[in-house]
Formats: structure tokens, C-alpha cells, sequence
């Protein structure tokens, strides 16, 4: 038989409704797709048609892990998810996630590439996945109602400690459309409500455990490795290029974080498998300098790590000049600790929370728009200084209880029930809350880096940040790197990525480019998969000219799979996996006039400066991005001849039917 | 077996906990290494990872002086190498008995020797502080944390 380098081999499939298990070939799809997020996208594109309710048996969850999971190559143990998402507003359309963790790994140690859920149970359930392609399904009522953390603590117990396993929590369960799906103490797919796509399902948890004794050789689940050797050194020069090889041992020390003179430390964890962990040890550098030249102090309010990790994130400026009205949490860092806790354990997305309900009910309320009484059984004062009025929050939404059950609908579906207007809850925009758009928790980025943030948010079907555009403000501001760059290091980045200066400073002009290369690159970082905080690896402080080394991710899977491709061969089918995500868009009804709905968003005043959105050029960026792109400038739709050159004809004679 | 003779001192890893993040680059690693492929029962180094507590703990052999599975084992696949003093399990020779593992001072308590089966044989393996690898123990060289260091003989604490 021939060898499947990289690859577990098989896809499991679960009907829930019937029970049915049946097993895939990869094969089918990770020729073209790679894995992950490309393999979600194909079979989303092949079995959901438009128009599918989230929570309706239709629905499925998709889950895919890519060829380099559970094998040593930074970052690897990711797991791609998709589906319709229920947090999309205003009405649900296919986008995906994914979730950090050691469940991937183990998923392929048992012989499977990645899981589709299909139909829904009756009573609650829970699959538990071991050995060699063993799959049970499991009564889950016992389980049921246990936040995410004794899930899975009670998981490994019945399966053995080495259980992985994703999970819901009370949040999922209760159908909260910011649901997450989580893994180990930290780890989430946030983005989508997909949580409460396992709990329409009646689906508690799936568990992984695989065998960690007497496996045969060449048996199911060992992952075989096309060049070993290469492999090895490639891991060594991502060490070299990230952090200067190995780390030192004071690099290793207890973290203490200091800037702004909060004093706390925690021990460095890997949350992911293969995760060298430098979002941590980058962070430190970040919060100290990313905001150096505001023209208004910023708060870090509350840490935005988990158990193991921790971050600044902060809300709200002391001048009521920037913000439209000031907002400041001013919660200490352990009680930030502890609410972020609680987002977890309830499966709560914590961004979501943080920077859309919670920022927007401040707002609301420090306008009069809304006070206690509207808040129907809160029983804690408004008062974001207090963690028990959090905590409270939270455990509302989770339970659906009084209030609560309006905003566990989201930001703006609430909105809409308790009559207000969207411009009053100003930081959410198509159901997801700000990110990396100079508005809200990333209030902090300058104009005009957020016009990227706006191209970006304009043509993706979710909140784009942290599966696609980290590596843009990672290279302005020199996020998670050892130091900042010289801005003529930068300068000479982005000529050598994108073709000219103009993409780094400089009004409107050159910023199609590194979006495009971002989508396109972003596609690959989930399907392989590695991690966007330290991938692609656009710079070093490492290297004399400050050059990273951008073809790593393919150099990483030819090793892997014997498939040699180069960067643009790689970042061509890059482009393939976002053409074909446009095309499930575009199925769902996406148009131009579609992508345009983020305008009224951006023209709201930015946070540093009050700048707001140049709708006339920003119009012709979009048409100058269509065109690029290869899509029609007036319906925004990939035309019939960019689909064939991609490989794609099948889709584009679907879409072209008609 | 049994028989008292002038051993050669070999080197070990130390594990460092404190340092340890719980990545998995040693296991993984020591499979690609060994093994040309991933799956974390191949590995001879054995990561206890724990998601909640963050305290991990890597459990490997200790490179006994005068160790038990030499002495255990009835067929001379445990071997000692003369220049390095590095316990070793040649895999061509054992015949899958076992007693190796029944004279490990470390097991069942730790993970240390484990086999695996080829041709519907067990084999036993074990760490061998990458024999013959001119940069060391793989292990060693790609843990990101510094969290094991690779001791030489004569030093050893």
C-alpha cells in the first residue's frame, strides 16, 4: 500500500440521529485541499446547501486536523472547525474556527484525520474515540450541565488521564450563539457559536484516547514521515528564527508582568501540542510598546490568557476624546483571571463577551440608554469595577436566565429585542465584536493600519483577526517578537512581501496586497495547520537583514508529506481554499453590496485619533481588491475563469447554473 | 548475567519541571528520530502532560550504573556500549520476554522501557540517548524551553 505521508488516513463520519458510523478517505479531499481549513471548506461546499439553520438537524460540524498535527512542526496540534454559524448576523451563513489543545494529535494517533458530525440526538450524548478506529457513543446525561472543565476531568477518569477531548459547557448546551467549544483550561473555538451547534446536537463532548502501549509498527494511527531529517532541522531554524534557538533558561523563568506596574506571574504552559509557546514570551514585548505614542493612556484591564498563560487586553481610554464615551474596566488582574476562568469553564467566547456584550451594555449604560431595571434579574449593580457583576453576567447568558436570554442571542440580536439601535452598541459588527479594526478592544491601532482591518473584515465571513490578519500588526508594531523592528527593517518587509513601502504607511494606497497575501497565507496556517502568532514568519530579530523566512510552512509540509511544493505553489492553493470559501459565500447569497454593510462600522471614528472611514476611497480599494482578486467589481463574485485557473471548474459551472 | 564486570559510566538527561511548558517536541522528536514517523507510544521519552495543574513531568531512562535490565535479560539484547556506557536495547535480538521491564527499578511506577510489535513480535525499546547521533540526544536539542539538558559522564548529579 502507499504511504500516507502525514496523514491518519481516514475521516470518521457520525450520524447522530441514526447512529451510523462510517469511515472516509482523506485522500478525497487533501489532494487539493491540503487539510484543515481547506478540507472543512470542500466538504461544506459538497453537503451544505444554503439557507440551513444552525441549530437544525442539517446542520453539521466539521472538524479537521492537516497534515502536520501530531507531528513535529510548530504549532501542528491545531484542529479546523466549520459549519453554519450561529453567531453570524444577521443571518447565519458557513464560516469556520479552530481550537488549539492536544485533541488533534490524539484524533490522528487513533487513526482519524478529522470527524463530520451529522444529524442530532434525541438525549445527550458524547463520542469517545480510542485506540485503533474504535468509536463508541456514549449516554452523556451524567455529563450534562458540567461546565467544560469537570467535563472533561470526568472524561479522564472513565477513559484514562491522556484523554483529550472538545467539549461544551453550560453555554453550549443552552444554544448561547457565543458558545465555544473548548479543550484543556485554555483552549476554545470561539469564533462562530459552534458550541451551541454541538448542543443543538445534543452532543456533550467527543473524548480521544489512543493507545499508549504495544502499537504495532506501521500500524493505524503511526503517522509516517516522508524526510525525518529535514524535518528536525526545520523545527531547529523556526526555534532559531522565533526566539534565537534555544531558549535561555532566564527566558524560562516565571513571567512577571510588569508593564504599566502590574506585578503577576504564572508558569509558561504550552495550551497546544508542538506549541513552542511564544505568544507568551512575545506578549510581554507588546504591551509595553504597542502603546507608547497614544495620544491617551489606555488600561489593560483584564489578562487575556487563561490558566497558563497571561496578556494585556484592555478597554477604553481615560480621555472621553477618543472613545464616545469613556468606558474603563479597572478590574484587577486576578479578578480578571477569574472571569476569564468562568468564560472557559461555561463556554463562553471570552472575546465576544469582553469586547462585545460586555463593552457594549458600559456604553449603553453610561449613555442612559439602558440601566438596571432594563437588565431584567440582575440583581449586581452595572458596574464593570466589580468581578461579581461580571460573573453574574455571565452565568445569566450560560443558564438563558432573566436578561440573560436576551443577550446570549448576541450583541446585536439583543439589540434589535430590547430596541436599540445598532449605532448604540457601536463595537460589533456582523455578529462578531471588533478586532483589529482601530474601534473597541483593538481601539489601540493607528490609522491607516486599520484599513486593512476594514478590507479584511469587508471580505471574510467572520471576524478576521485571529485566523488571517495577526501577521499585519504583528510586522507594524513588532507584536510578539523578541524587540521591535527598525522602521526601515519594515520598509524593506513589506517591498519584499507586498511590492512597495506605500503597504506599511501612506494613506489608502497598497493595502489590496498584503490583505490578499494574508487570506491567501492565513488559509494555508489553518490547513497544515500551524499558529498565527508566530506564522507566517514575516520577520526576526534574529537574522542581521531582519527577514524571516516566509517559505517555512512549505518547507515544513514537503518534509512532512514528500509532496514538494514551493511558497507560491502552496500559497496558490492558499488562494484556492479562500476562492472556494467566496463560493459558499456567494451560494449563501453573499454580494458586494454584502461586504459593503462593514462601511457604517468603520465610520464610526477610530479610537486614537477619531479618524473615520474615507468611504470613497475605501469603494475604490474594494474594487481595486475585486480586481485582484479575480472577482466581478460590481457583484463581487470570483468570475467562472478564476475558479477554472484555480482548479475549481466544478464549483464555478454550480455557481454559473443559473 | 549476572556476572560482575568494569562498566563504563554513561551521560543522562536531566529534566528540569520548572522549565518544562508541555510542548511535546521531545516525544515527538524522539519518534521522528527513531522511528521515521509520530505516534507518542513509539517514544522513549514519556511526557506526562498535564492541562490543568501545568506541572508536566518527562519520565526517561535514568542510564543506570550496573543497570537491572542488563542483567534481566536472557538473550544479550541489552547491551552496554563500551565507549559511552549507554544502555541500549538492540531490537534485532529481543525476543520480547519481557524481564527487562520486570527489573527496571523505575517501572511500573514510570514509563521507561515499552515495545512495540513488528511482524506480530514484541519488541522492546527504550532510551539509548540517541546512539550515535553526532549532536546528542534529539530530545535534548529541540526542547524550546531548555527544560532538559544532556549531562556527560563524570558530571553527572
Amino acid at each position: 500500500m502507499r504511504k500516507l505521508y502525514g496523514y491518519a488516513g481516514k475521516i470518521l463520519r457520525i450520524n447522530l440521529a441514526n447512529q451510523k458510523i462510517i469511515f472516509d478517505d482523506t485522500e478525497r479531499y487533501s489532494k487539493d485541499f491540503i487539510g484543515g481549513r481547506g478540507v472543512v471548506a470542500k466538504i461544506a461546499w459538497d453537503e451544505l446547501r444554503p439557507g440551513i439553520d444552525p441549530f437544525s438537524t442539517e446542520n453539521k460540524l466539521i472538524i479537521m486536523t492537516g497534515p502536520l498535527t501530531g507531528i513535529l512542526s510548530p504549532g501542528s496540534g491545531r484542529t479546523a472547525i466549520g459549519g453554519i454559524a450561529p453567531q453570524v448576523y444577521p443571518k447565519p451563513w458557513f464560516t469556520r474556527s479552530n481550537i488549539g489543545g492536544r485533541f488533534g494529535s490524539e484524533l490522528k494517533y487513533c487513526g482519524f484525520d478529522g470527524i463530520v458530525i451529522e444529524g442530532a440526538s434525541d438525549k445527550p450524548v458524547y463520542v469517545w474515540i480510542h485506540d485503533e478506529r474504535e468509536v463508541e457513543l456514549i449516554n452523556a446525561s451524567d455529563l450534562w450541565g458540567l461546565d467544560t472543565f469537570a467535563t472533561q476531568k470526568e472524561l479522564a477518569k472513565k477513559h484514562g488521564k491522556e484523554t483529550a477531548s472538545l467539549c461544551i459547557g453550560p453555554a453550549g448546551e443552552n444554544l448561547v450563539r457565543i458558545a465555544t467549544i473548548n479543550s484543556g483550561s485554555g483552549n476554545a473555538a470561539g469564533q462562530g457559536g459552534f458550541g451551541a451547534v454541538m448542543g443543538s446536537k445534543k452532543l456533550k463532548a467527543i473524548a480521544v484516547t489512543s493507545k499508549r502501549n504495544a502499537k504495532e509498527k506501521n500500524g493505524v494511527g503511526v503517522l509516517e514521515v516522508a524526510d525525518p531529517k529535514r524535518l528536525i532541522e526545520l523545527w531547529k531554524k523556526a526555534m532559531k528564527l522565533l526566539q534565537g534557538g534555544k531558549a535561555l533558561p532566564e527566558q524560562m523563568l516565571p513571567a512577571s508582568y510588569n508593564s504599566r506596574e502590574i506585578k503577576y506571574s504564572r508558569k509558561f504552559h504550552a495550551c497546544t501540542h508542538a506549541c513552542p509557546g511564544l505568544c507568551v514570551r512575545g506578549r510581554f514585548i507588546w504591551s509595553s510598546f504597542m502603546w507608547k505614542d497614544l495620544p491617551s493612556k489606555a488600561f489593560h484591564v483584564i489578562e487575556c490568557g487563561h490558566t497558563h498563560c497571561i496578556g494585556p487586553s484592555f478597554m477604553g481610554f481615560e480621555t472621553e476624546a477618543a472613545a464616545p464615551v469613556k468606558v474603563s474596566y479597572e478590574l484587577d488582574i486576578a479578578d480578571g483571571l477569574v472571569v476569564k476562568n468562568l468564560c472557559d469553564k461555561l463556554g463562553i467566547n471570552q472575546w465576544d463577551f469582553i469586547g462585545g456584550v460586555m463593552l457594549s451594555i458600559l456604553i449603553c449604560h453610561k449613555k442612559g440608554i439602558i440601566d438596571e431595571s432594563k437588565l431584567k434579574g440582575l440583581k449586581c449593580p452595572i458596574n464593570p469595577n466589580d468581578p461579581n457583576f461580571w460573573a453574574e453576567l455571565l452565568e445569566m447568558i450560560a443558564y438563558r436566565k432573566g436578561v440573560g436570554d436576551v443577550l446570549a442571542e448576541g450583541v446585536m440580536r439583543a439589540a434589535d429585542k430590547l430596541g436599540i439601535s445598532h449605532e448604540d452598541v457601536p463595537y460589533v459588527t456582523c455578529g462578531f465584536a471588533e478586532h483589529g479594526a482601530g474601534r473597541g478592544v483593538w481601539g489601540f491601532l493607528e490609522y491607516p493600519y486599520w484599513i486593512v482591518g476594514a478590507l479584511l473584515w469587508a471580505t471574510d465571513s467572520r471576524d478576521p483577526f485571529s485566523d488571517t490578519g495577526h501577521t499585519y500588526p504583528r510586522l507594524v508594531y513588532g507584536l510578539h517578537f523578541v524587540a521591535p523592528l527598525k522602521p526601515e527593517q519594515l520598509k524593506a518587509i513589506a517591498r519584499k512581501l507586498w511590492g512597495s513601502e506605500e503597504s506599511i504607511s501612506n494613506d489608502y494606497e497598497g493595502k489590496v496586497q498584503p490583505v490578499i497575501w494574508m487570506q491567501n497565507r492565513g488559509c494555508i496556517t489553518s490547513s497544515l495547520p500551524t499558529d498565527d502568532y508566530s506564522f507566517p514568519i514575516v520577520a526576526s530579530n534574529f537574522t542581521e537583514d531582519g527577514f524571516g523566512d516566509t517559505s517555512l510552512e512549505s518547507q515544513l509540509y514537503s518534509a512532512v508529506t514528500g509532496v514538494e511544493y514551493t511558497e507560491e505553489q502552496l500559497d496558490k492553493i492558499g488562494e484556492r481554499i479562500f476562492n472556494l470559501e467566496r463560493a459558499i459565500a456567494v451560494r449563501e447569497g453573499r454580494t458586494r453590496e454584502i461586504d459593503e454593510n462593514v462601511i457604517p462600522f468603520f465610520r464610526r471614528p477610530n479610537w486614537t485619533r477619531r479618524i473615520t472611514l474615507d468611504e470613497e476611497k475605501f469603494r475604490r480599494l474594494l474594487d481595486e481588491y475585486y480586481m485582484a482578486r479575480g472577482w466581478d467589481i460590481k457583484t463581487g463574485w470570483p468570475m467562472k475563469s478564476k475558479l477554472e485557473e484555480l482548479g475549481l471548474a466544478d464549483v464555478a459551472k454550480e455557481l454559473y447554473k443559473g | 548475567m549476572g556476572k560482575l564486570e568494569k562498566l563504563q559510566q554513561s551521560g543522562v538527561i536531566k529534566f528540569i519541571p520548572e522549565r518544562c511548558t508541555g510542548c511535546g517536541a521531545c516525544e515527538l522528536a524522539c519518534v521522528l528520530y527513531h522511528e521515521n514517523s509520530s505516534n507518542l507510544a513509539l517514544s522513549r521519552i514519556h511526557l506526562i502532560y498535564d492541562g490543568f495543574a501545568g506541572n508536566h513531568v518527562a519520565e526517561i531512562c535514568v542510564q543506570c550504573y550496573a543497570p537491572s535490565c542488563y542483567y534481566a535479560c536472557p538473550v544479550g539484547a541489552v547491551q552496554i556500549d563500551s565507549e559511552t556506557g549507554t544502555t541500549f536495547i538492540d531490537e534485532d535480538k529481543c525476543v520480547g520476554c519481557g524481564k527487562c521491564v520486570e527489573a527496571c527499578p523505575l517501572m511500573p511506577e514510570k514509563l521507561i522501557i515499552r515495545y512495540k510489535i513488528i511482524d506480530g513480535k514484541r519488541k522492546y525499546f527504550k532510551c539509548d540517548l540517541c546512539r550515535g547521533r553526532p549532536e546528542g540526544p534529539v530530545c535534548v536539542e529541540v526542547c524550546p524551553a531548555s527544560a532538559l539538558e544532556f549531562i556527560k559522564a563524570g558530571v553527572k548529579k
